[in-house]
């Protein structure tokens, strides 16, 4: 079993990365260093491979440190909102997928990456294998 | 259009349990209000917070929440309304660009331009979790991804207590459908691998499932399956409203996957979080909560205790809560109230309940500004 490394139990340097895209491709466009506390890591055993959408951070060696799943944020689809309890809630293809979104991270000297995996990046793709989808090198942190 | 139709006037601590770095922050910005309608974004959001508060289980984990709301003014009140989607082609100048019709082609869909959020969320306050942006329409509607927009319509608040389940914690839909029942082409059955989010499985197995630990042993499962999976499953619950068990149909496919309970706002607005996602929501803000234990006490299994907190002023949205000694350890509260008394003094009201079949251990917890 692979579990995430011990986070420390206080605040501690997180990299704050904001990420923009258009279609399929994605781009890291500013990170802030602060000091806060992230929602601990998921097991990292099976998150490659998982369907849906996951961000790991990894060292040198590709060993993962960190990651989590979540919800796609390059919205291939939206969702819709009704007032209709029988359909409160539905999802629509996006015709415009185009955004920016903000992931967490902790600011460990070792992280040298950050790659997402998940469904491929288009509509309607819950069925496909998971893959790599993105891969973003990290610079390395100012000295402390 | 954008930033030049306004300005970010400040931001305000409006739910305050210390040190920023030490807890789950929230930001509330406001959209669509001009300068002099303000004191009316404020007064909505704190009406947003009340339902927060109001909903299980942030009460019980309230302690390590703050919340933050960003007042940004704009020169026109209101959001687009094109008349592409029926709308009345109103094109007011806001500083977020939020318009119903998001897509061109729906109208409830409401959205804002959600990097000009993220650079304003970025420069005021770095350490936030989550984004909301409350849009001054009356008109219903929202949307989701890394900022969830909504508006004032009744019943709206809602899209945002959705949407936090999606952004915040990872919670996949739970509905059985994707545009919906009967439209729908190619959601019959789930032929892919185990999801990834943590309130939906491909996994009926009791011995394997991932919400084993809140599944009694005399649950049967799967607890309920869809004798038909060319339709959305419809039919009436078999078991007790609280159970936790295999329910089939979720993540927008009739068969082949499974939710944890039969309701649960990520299957429908309106419906309570499911055992599954509060028991989520609980171990992910658990770091944040604030070490400061009024108390210890037990509850019997299957008890409820109706616990009461007098504090000798109204600072705000101060509470009391309850965890559990012993991570895991299932315990839920109900009625959370906040009764501000004539002399000045408020009194905080929450029952802690047992639902399991042993006796649990809790802190219970408060906090002073």
């Amino acid at each position: 079993m692979s579990s995430p490394p011990a986070q420390a139990p206080g605040p501690y340097p997180v990299r704050r990365l904001t990420f923009s895209y258009e279609g399929d491709q994605v781009r890291l466009v500013s990170e802030q260093l602060v000091t806060m506390i992230i929602p601990p890591s998921h097991s990292l055993d099976s998150l490659e491979s998982s369907a849906g959408f996951a961000f790991i951070l990894k060292d040198e060696q590709g060993v993962p440190l960190y990651g989590r799943v979540i919800p796609s944020p390059i919205r291939f689809d939206q969702e819709i909102f009704d007032k209709d309890p029988k359909r409160s809630v539905r999802r629509e293809v996006n015709p415009r997928p185009k955004g920016t979104f903000v992931l967490l991270v902790p600011g460990v000297e070792n992280a040298r990456r950050l790659e997402f995996f998940g469904n491929p990046l288009k509509p309607r793709a819950h069925l496909e294998s998971p893959r790599r989808l993105a891969s973003f090198t990290l610079e390395p942190l100012p000295p402390r | 259009m954008g930033t030049s139709d306004g300005q970010v006037v400040g931001i305000t601590k409006i739910v305050d349990h210390g040190d920023p770095s030490q807890r789950w922050n929230l930001v509330i910005l406001s959209e669509g209000y001009q300068a002099a309608q303000l004191d009316q974004f404020h007064t909505d959001a704190q009406n947003f917070v009340k339902t927060m508060y109001q909903t299980p289980p942030y009460d019980e984990m309230w302690c390590g929440i703050n919340v933050y709301r960003i007042d940004v003014s704009s020169t026109d009140s209101g959001a687009a309304d094109p008349v592409a989607c029926g709308g009345s082609g109103y094109a007011p100048h806001t500083y977020f660009d939020a318009t119903f019709c998001g897509d061109g082609t729906i109208q409830r869909l409401l959205t804002v331009n959600d990097g000009t959020v993220h650079s304003v969320v970025n420069a005021q306050m770095p350490q936030a979790h989550m984004s909301l942006v409350i849009v001054n329409s009356t008109e219903y509607g929202g949307s989701g991804g890394s900022v969830a927009t909504f508006s004032l319509a009744g019943g709206a608040d809602e899209i945002a207590l959705h949407e936090t389940g999606h952004t915040a914690f990872g919670f996949a839909d739970e509905y059985c459908y994707y545009q919906g029942c009967g439209i729908d082409v190619g959601h019959d059955h789930y032929g892919g691998g185990e999801p990834g989010q943590p309130n939906i499985t491909a996994d009926s197995n009791r011995a394997t499932i991932k919400w084993g630990n809140l599944i009694a042993a005399a649950t049967p499962m799967p607890t309920m399956s869809n004798p038909d999976c060319t339709q959305c499953n419809n039919g009436a619950n078999p078991v007790a409203a609280d159970t936790v068990g295999a329910f089939e149909g979720a993540g927008y496919y009739h068969c082949g996957l499974f939710r944890g309970q039969y309701a649960c706002r990520m299957r429908a607005l309106g419906n309570p979080y499911c055992a599954v996602c509060q028991q989520v929501i609980r171990q992910t803000l658990a770091p944040f909560m604030p070490s400061w234990v009024y108390g210890t006490n037990t509850i019997g299994a299957g008890q409820t205790q109706d616990w009461w907190l007098w504090w000798p002023g109204y600072p705000g949205f101060e509470v009391i809560g309850v965890q559990a000694v012993t991570p895991g350890d299932e315990l839920r509260t109900d009625s959370p109230g906040i009764q501000q008394n004539p002399d000045g003094s408020t009194t905080y009201f929450l029952s802690v309940i047992n639902p399991g079949t042993s006796d649990v251990a809790f802190h219970f917890r408060g906090s002073a500004l």
